[in-house]
């Protein structure tokens, strides 16, 4: 039972900032900006996703931010030779490919990810900036927009895109042996390998689908704004992390919940749409997102250790 | 490898990536481009010894970037209002000695995983210099900012006396102090550490501080090199220290390295990029090698230290969280991997 309040909590505090910013600004439930609030959190959403793979494991990808810069201009530049499908694709196994080469330093080489992913981030930047010679690329062909900008009726294509999304990292997750696999090796790395997990492997291909889904997140974005750009969207990973960690699932890894990052990635998006609303600078926004990134989680640590003292005093529980 | 050996590491690698960039880049080996190296590189090894201080609890910090655009901008404006170059300092180190402080409380007293902890510092801060200054750089510093930012002494630029300086003290500070010697305690075993009664919340606390005050110390050079609070400096600043470190000799699992080594490592960063450029390098390749640089720093140190036992991601308390999955293995093999 306490484990359902747990996970309910990230739910009511969207419903807090919902209420309290209706009560200032009304103009915040109208349905249009609603619809504003799940398209901008629809990025941050599958960038997170991706994250949680990682993060389950024990592991950290802080190489999202240049990633969809990279994966956005490789994604337009073939879009411009061999039409959208092709630069949709393109940008997908851009991501993928530099997922794999985190999973193979991660997993078989041992480098810790935090270093390989940071390193990442420095030379995707660099090869990004590198192949526009430092400036976007635009003038894709107009159906590029589509999984960006584009509506399906009255929901937005990215929405759509993001729930599919879901449905694809969710099955892998929670469904699939690869998901079971990373949660083992998150939570007790040597006893995975003790059962029979290849940990070297699962972790490569859990960097490498993470890869895929933040190639993926780039094409959206690509789309969104019709263009490739080096600067696309620096701080993703940071907020694909805070977004993981205020949904309530631990960095240390071994236990975690797709629907968290979930709820966390629209608690970011809820609160960055609520500070626009209520017309503060997006420095304020950068400021009161940093600090409730910490808040968060130094609530969530303090609320598990509150949960494990029973569990402390059981005979038997073996630990140093 | 002896332990002497390893901590002279660094200056082997030193020895030869100078004499790799010494044919191929056009006035590389120049007196005149050693003391531009020394006052390019002067404010990295104040922020790289910081770095090592945070690296040698286990942890990292992160946000050395941002909270270098923020205390830049702190200590300009500052400058700019009393026309004091004291001030100036006063103010910037001050402010990066909060910051650090902040994270400190985060990491050290709340258990937030540094990751987190600094990430968050990361956002606030640069959110916070970009306020303070309107978006826009700070300028009108008074002359002392230029004379300490291309003034000499004895032929050496003044901003590397003092990051000599710093880098010496630091060095002192780690060999004679009960707190620093804490600090290795901490991160060479943290439970051995406490058993023997080191205050590990609070010397967690104090390396996270000192390295905001460096931060905020560097951020002066900074300001002083561009003649202007830029609150967009410093992107990049993270990779760089940790770089710096690492090349160094700082162990990324925290208890191990000397100040002196990271220093030597972040001349190595920064000769790398004078050199490479020197070569006539894109700009925006070097950023490629900047990341090869870190991972072969890391591959040489790998060796020694098995990574994944990096404790960057874990404080104590957060690792002995219940885990439901692992359970049945967890009661054959203890709760922690490495007891």
């Amino acid at each position: 039972m306490r484990r359902r309040e747990a996970s309910l909590a990230p739910w009511l505090v969207i419903l807090l900032i919902a209420v309290v910013t209706a009560a200032i600004e009304p103009r915040f439930l109208q349905p249009g900006n609603l619809v504003n609030v799940l398209r901008h959190s629809a990025v941050l959403a599958v960038a997170a996703f991706a994250q949680t793979l990682v993060v389950v494991a024990g592991e950290i990808d802080l190489a999202a931010g240049s990633l969809v810069a990279l994966v956005s201009m490789v994604s337009v530049l073939a879009a411009k030779a061999s039409g959208t499908l092709a630069g949709y694709a393109a940008g997908v196994l851009t991501g993928a490919a530099a997922g794999a080469v985190n999973g193979l330093l991660v997993g078989r080489f041992q480098v810790s990810s935090f270093i390989a992913t940071v390193a990442m981030m420095s030379y995707a930047y660099g090869l990004a900036a590198y192949i526009g010679g430092g400036v976007p690329v635009e003038f894709p062909p107009d159906t590029f927009g589509w999984l960006g900008a584009g509506y399906l009726g009255p929901v937005p294509v990215p929405v759509v895109a993001a729930l599919g999304a879901f449905a694809f990292a969710y099955v892998l997750l929670h469904r699939a042996a690869l998901g079971r696999k990373l949660l083992l090796i998150g939570g007790n790395r040597r006893a995975a390998q003790l059962s029979g997990v290849d940990v070297a492997r699962s972790v490569f291909w859990g960097f490498v689908v993470a890869g895929a889904l933040v190639g993926f997140a780039g094409v959206m974005l690509a789309s969104k704004v019709h263009s490739g750009q080096p600067n696309l969207y620096p701080t993703l990973a940071f907020e694909a992390v805070g977004a993981v960690a205020i949904g309530g699932i631990p960095l240390t890894g071994g236990s975690g919940r797709l629907v968290q990052s979930l709820a966390g990635a629209l608690i970011m998006g809820t609160l960055e749409n609520a500070l626009t609303v209520l017309n503060f600078t997006s420095q304020v926004q950068q400021m009161v997102m940093g600090a409730v990134i910490v808040f968060a989680v130094a609530a969530n640590v303090a609320l598990s250790r509150g949960l494990r003292r029973p569990a402390e005093a059981r005979p038997g529980a073996l630990g140093t | 490898m002896t332990r002497r050996l390893r901590e002279l590491m660094p200056l082997f690698i030193l020895a030869v990536a100078y004499l790799a960039f010494a044919p191929v880049s056009p006035g590389f080996a120049t007196a005149a481009n050693a003391a531009n190296i020394a006052g390019q590189v002067a404010p990295l090894a104040i922020v790289t010894v910081g770095q090592a201080l945070v690296l040698m609890t286990g942890g990292f910090d992160i946000s050395v970037g941002s909270v270098a655009a923020l205390t830049t901008v702190a200590g300009s404006l500052s400058a700019v209002a009393t026309g004091s170059f004291a001030s100036a300092v006063l103010a910037a180190v001050l402010a990066g000695a909060v910051c650090g402080a902040a994270n400190g409380f985060a990491v050290g007293y709340l258990g937030v995983q540094p990751v987190v902890a600094t990430l968050g510092m990361l956002m606030f801060a640069r959110g916070a210099a970009l306020l303070l200054s309107g978006s826009a750089p700070v300028v009108g510093l008074p002359d002392t900012f230029v004379s300490l930012g291309y003034g000499e002494w004895l032929g050496v630029p003044a901003a590397a006396w003092v990051a000599l300086a710093v880098v010496a003290l630091m060095e002192a500070f780690l060999v004679w102090s009960p707190t620093a010697r804490a600090v290795l305690a901490v991160g060479g075993n943290e439970t051995a550490a406490r058993l023997n009664g080191v205050p590990v919340r609070w010397t967690r606390f104090v390396a996270y501080l000192v390295c905001g005050a460096l931060v905020g110390l560097a951020a002066i050079i900074y300001a002083a090199r561009a003649n202007s609070g830029q609150p967009t400096l410093g992107e990049g600043l993270e990779l760089d220290s940790i770089a710096a470190a690492v090349i160094g000799g700082v162990s990324l699992a925290g208890g191990r390295g000397r100040m002196w080594g990271a220093a030597v490592g972040a001349v190595v960063v920064g000769m790398l990029a004078n050199g490479l450029n020197l070569a006539g390098l894109s700009p925006f390749l070097q950023d490629v090698a900047a990341g090869i640089t870190l991972l072969l720093a890391v591959w040489l140190q790998r060796a020694r230290t098995p990574f994944w036992r990096s404790r960057a991601f874990s404080t104590r308390d957060a690792r002995r969280e219940v885990r439901p999955l692992a359970l049945p293995a967890e009661r054959l093999a203890g709760n922690d991997e490495r007891s």
